[in-house]
């Protein structure tokens, strides 16, 4: 029996006195794949990062795996989520290297003044595997290429040992070789273990190919597509 | 030699090894968060409570750390919601603090010439209690920046990433504002309100050409910076000039000189 994993309701997201989304719900089952498309400004990556616990939502209410998302369960609940952003801006000399940047997605559970253990080092082990970075752990991060840092959060995702990812335009602006790469992963990784998603893009036709389920966004509300 | 044998030699000394340690911690810190500017506007706010306190015979220490906990405490959440543009807040702050110790200066000369000490520092004339707040100082920042080594690494790598991870990132992103606003209230009177930046920032961007790993960012930033006092302080007692001024232009040269020998360009230009 497919478990609820995310469940929005009535959620309204303002800026600067601008509404960025309004009564959206949603509700998404484990296992499932959505896709959200829709026009530049539609609200798709807000949605993501209300869904994250990193945009707080103006009206209604955000439910992460059956409990309310708020101020005291936000970091708890956020340590199922893994977040990938469509460009991560960071200066090409900063002093974080690859495995660093997986092994921060452990940092959340392993808790104040405790150092990672030989449990932790699997685990990054492990999914620089999948997503086959395991060339690249010792390289400085900000100096990958956009395809590269994506498999690399991903990674980071998957040694968190997130439930759901939630995964922002993550095969736009790559060269063709690695849009197929990770087109690759996609279904080897992501869909093989039947992690839930949450894949925006503004390519419909490759969403439908992608996802179990598809969902139009326009002017801050969703559309059911298919 | 003989110049280590007097206390006050002892004590200058003291100060320039435990400040060149909290400044080189806070400087990664400011440098990697991209708030370079904000250091500036804490340690006029801090001069500001200096002189206020002066003026009001307070103690001179414990105002300066309000002031500069203070304008922290407002700063960063400006820097952090981006409603305003950092720049723009820091700039408003700064102008503000600035103008207050000119207003200070002016309204009570006497406390001018004090006022200018703060401004310059004076390392030769660093008290014991002085000492005790420093050391107090810098033992709790190391503390901090060791103990969570791994949740401040990833708050500097990126905030947003950080937070969906679980971690109170915004908590230890206003930690690092305190501790740049304590530390640089103790360093007022042995380095100066206005040359502190310097101290802070030199040591941290030198590192940062050398290395791409956050512990040896920290350890070579915490060791320019004490060889900048150490050899600042030298060169002041040997050839008579201004100790703060000295110990700064020491930290700057660190910088070009890292700068030019830059192994971080080589490797790149090296392919």
């Amino acid at each position: 029996m497919p478990e609820e994993v995310v469940n929005l309701k009535d959620v309204a997201v303002a800026y600067d006195n601008r509404i960025i989304l309004k009564e959206v719900n949603l509700k998404v089952l484990s296992g499932e794949a959505i896709g959200l498309w829709g026009p530049n400004g539609a609200g798709k990556t807000s949605l993501l990062k209300v869904i994250g616990g990193l945009l707080k939502a103006a009206a209604g209410t955000v439910e992460l795996f059956g409990e309310k998302l708020s101020w005291q369960s936000g970091n708890r609940l956020r340590r199922n989520i893994g977040y990938v952003p469509q460009f991560l801006e960071v200066e090409p000399e900063i002093p974080v290297l690859v495995e660093e940047v997986v092994m921060m997605g452990r940092y959340g559970q392993i808790g104040l003044f405790r150092f990672p253990d030989a449990e932790d080092y699997l685990a990054v082990e492990e999914a620089a595997r999948q997503l086959e970075i395991e060339g690249l752990l010792k390289r400085p991060f900000g100096q990958l290429s956009g395809g590269q840092k994506r498999r690399v959060l991903i990674a980071r995702s998957l040694a968190q040992g997130a439930r759901v990812l939630l995964l922002d335009e993550i095969f736009s602006w790559l060269d063709t070789r690695m849009k197929e790469k990770l087109l690759i992963l996609w279904h080897q990784v992501i869909r093989g273990q039947k992690i839930t998603s949450i894949l925006v893009s503004h390519e419909a036709e490759l969403l439908q190919s992608l996802c179990t389920r598809v969902i139009r966004m326009e002017n801050g509300q969703l559309h059911q597509v298919s | 030699m003989e110049l280590l044998s007097y206390p006050f030699f002892q004590r200058a000394l003291m100060a320039v090894i435990l400040t060149g340690i909290s400044c080189g911690f806070l400087g990664v810190w400011v440098f990697l968060l991209k708030i370079s500017f904000l250091t500036v506007a804490i340690s006029h706010a801090a001069l500001a409570g200096g002189l206020l306190a002066i003026c009001s015979g307070l103690p001179v220490t414990p105002v300066a750390m309000g002031f500069s906990v203070v304008t922290a405490g407002i700063l960063g959440p400006l820097s952090e919601r981006g409603r305003i543009h950092p720049e723009t807040s820091i700039g408003v702050i700064f102008s503000t603090t600035l103008g207050l110790v000119f207003l200070l200066m002016g309204m009570v000369p006497e406390a001018r010439t004090q006022g200018m000490n703060l401004l310059w520092g004076s390392l030769l004339t660093v008290g014991k209690t002085d000492l005790v707040v420093l050391g107090v100082i810098t033992v709790i920042t190391t503390v901090f920046a060791v103990g969570y080594f791994k949740e401040i690494h990833s708050v500097l790598f990126h905030q947003e990433l950080a937070k969906s991870s679980g971690l109170a990132a915004s908590l230890f992103f206003f930690l690092m504002l305190f501790f740049c606003g304590v530390g640089v209230s103790a360093c007022l009177k042995s380095i100066g309100g206005l040359l502190v930046f310097s101290l802070i920032l030199n040591p941290a961007v030198a590192a940062y050409q050398i290395t791409y790993s956050l512990k040896k960012m920290y350890a070579l930033s915490c060791l320019f910076s004490i060889a900048s006092g150490v050899v600042g302080l030298a060169a002041a007692t040997a050839f008579n000039l201004p100790a703060g001024a000295s110990v700064v232009l020491v930290s700057s040269l660190i910088f070009f000189g890292c700068l030019a020998f830059c192994p971080k360009r080589r490797r790149k230009n090296n392919g």
